[in-house]
């Protein structure tokens, strides 16, 4: 373990969220399991339901902030671990002293994340909606969001405190995009996928989002609201392959070109040396993460019959546009200045 | 009935200033990252270079790579594979002045000049300083590590003709004018 003072807050915080976790998780489960005979649609549940459904509703929100903090928190610490690990020239070094750990730790907070605020989205609806009719199926959702919220913080306890001496990493990898492309491809004449592997696909998919989540926000109130829910599912599914090319891409093309290294360069170490790269790659979360939500309300509220579910796919989808045009508009913006300078 | 507005009113003129919002974010960290590269920075790890470890290897169009040790020069030269013809210019750590690897003296220890780039190479001018640091920190003089990307050594000078006294013009048996066997004086051939 390596003791210091990032450490020790994250430890603190992942041990807040543990307990939260569990509590909101415990909480949900028996107001799911034991929804009460009296309970009125619409209306607030009687006896401790009423004090358990307050409870959860303010450890939800809590838990928000506290995942808010314990995210960028993560990178600080991996950040203050660079000196620590003999190799690692930055956080892609530390990563690689348990890859399988780390990665999982990175994956478990923004999932966390996104159950939380699809379970205060889905509570937004349901209120907004004639009778609160999805409340035993919102308390699923933040039963979920509890299990998802104990997973990332048992998960980065247990990085925090696993023993690193001894690890010596390497930093260096070779840029996706310098090394010759499959030659099936060049066989097929798709010279600009086999000289740029990497950054094509990433520009070629995020375009094709881009339009996409721009027809359906612009589109979505005239399209038959029965059509909402699949096609919800559908963006969210392409949305979450368009997030990992983003991320090949971004790794294997953008940073190299932005850094201009040609061994040492990942992007970690660009969002360290530009100051508005986690914006650009933020808005492509974001985007990611709306198309998700969207994908959740659609389905779960049943946007085919709820108005207030139908208003909250559409809307999701324009800021999911809206957030993918800016984080491309950003890194066309320093690709562009790469090859000037 | 018209419809209800969206929870997020999102329309033309909002993605048009996020838009606009965006590429101003974009420029400014471009000017600032700009700022930042002023710096000197290793071109292996880009970690600011320390003057004392730092090693500058000149390409023969004349362009110039600066590393902050010799193991990020040597993992640098290794992974690109192709240049050649060079010259490497190391620092000579106990009086921090640029040495040419050729002449310097190369330690391999157990001490680590950082952490971070897990340099373990030492570079003396002095051979005395290097067996002292090898000795006291079980280190192994090593040969120059750079000897094959370096040129090749340059042809040794003709040996030096025999002194003469320099030819006063208008002396006697000396030539008319300096300017009729030009170089004649200095030596040239």
């Amino acid at each position: 373990m390596i003791l210091n003072l990032p450490t020790m807050l994250l430890l603190f915080v992942a041990g807040l969220v543990l307990v939260l976790g569990l509590g909101l998780g415990g909480t949900a489960g028996l107001l799911a399991l034991f929804p009460g005979e009296e309970e009125i649609p619409g209306e607030p549940p009687p006896g401790w339901r009423r004090s358990a459904d307050a409870a959860l509703h303010a450890g939800v929100r809590v838990a928000l902030v506290l995942v808010g903090l314990a995210w960028p928190l993560l990178y600080l610490v991996l950040h203050s671990y660079v000196p620590r690990i003999p190799g690692a020239m930055c956080i892609y070094g530390v990563t690689q002293v348990d890859p399988g750990l780390v990665h999982g730790v990175e994956i478990a907070w923004p999932v966390a994340l996104l159950a939380l605020t699809l379970g205060l989205l889905l509570d937004r609806v349901d209120r907004e909606a004639v009778g609160a009719p999805n409340r035993q199926r919102n308390r699923g959702v933040f039963w979920l969001a509890g299990a998802c919220l104990v997973f990332a913080a048992w998960q980065t306890i247990r990085f925090l405190l696993v023993d690193k001496g001894g690890a010596t990493v390497s930093c260096c990898t070779t840029a996706r995009d310098i090394a010759p492309g499959p030659g099936f491809f060049q066989y097929l004449g798709l010279s600009l996928l086999t000289e740029q592997p990497t950054l094509t696909p990433y520009l070629a998919s995020s375009a094709g989002l881009l339009l996409l989540l721009t027809l359906a926000g612009g589109l979505g109130r005239r399209l038959p609201p029965v059509a909402l829910s699949p096609l919800a599912l559908l963006l969210a599914a392409a949305a979450g392959v368009t997030t990992l090319v983003t991320l090949e891409g971004m790794f294997g093309a953008v940073s190299p070109r932005l850094l201009g290294l040609p061994f040492h360069h990942c992007l970690y170490c660009v969002m360290t040396e530009f100051v508005d790269a986690p914006l650009f790659l933020g808005a492509a979360l974001g985007s990611a993460l709306t198309s998700a939500l969207a994908a959740g309300v659609a389905s779960l509220a049943d946007a085919g019959s709820s108005p207030p579910a139908q208003r909250w796919t559409v809307a999701l989808w324009r800021l999911g546009a809206v957030l993918l045009a800016c984080s491309l508009v950003m890194v066309g913006v320093h690709l562009i200045v790469a090859e000037l300078r | 009935m018209p419809p209800e507005p969206l929870p997020i009113r999102i329309g033309l003129r909002q993605a048009a200033l996020a838009l606009l919002g965006a590429l101003a974010l974009a420029l400014l960290g471009e000017a600032i990252q700009a700022q930042v590269a002023t710096r000197e920075r290793c071109l292996l790890d880009r970690l600011p270079i320390q003057p004392i470890y730092q090693v500058r290897v000149n390409q023969p169009d004349g362009q110039s790579l600066h590393f902050g040790s010799p193991r990020c020069a040597l993992s640098y030269l290794e992974r690109l594979g192709t240049l050649r013809d060079l010259e490497v210019i190391v620092t000579d750590e106990v009086a921090g002045r640029p040495v040419p690897a050729r002449q310097a003296f190369f330690v391999q220890s157990e001490v680590l000049t950082s952490r971070q780039d897990g340099n373990d190479w030492h570079v003396f001018a002095d051979e005395v300083e290097a067996r002292r640091h090898a000795m006291r920190y079980e280190g192994q003089l090593l040969p120059d590590p750079f000897a094959r990307w370096e040129q090749e050594a340059p042809a040794p000078l003709p040996p030096a003709a025999p002194y003469a006294a320099p030819v006063v013009p208008g002396a006697p048996g000396a030539p008319a004018s300096p300017t009729a066997q030009p170089g004649a004086a200095s030596g040239e051939p």
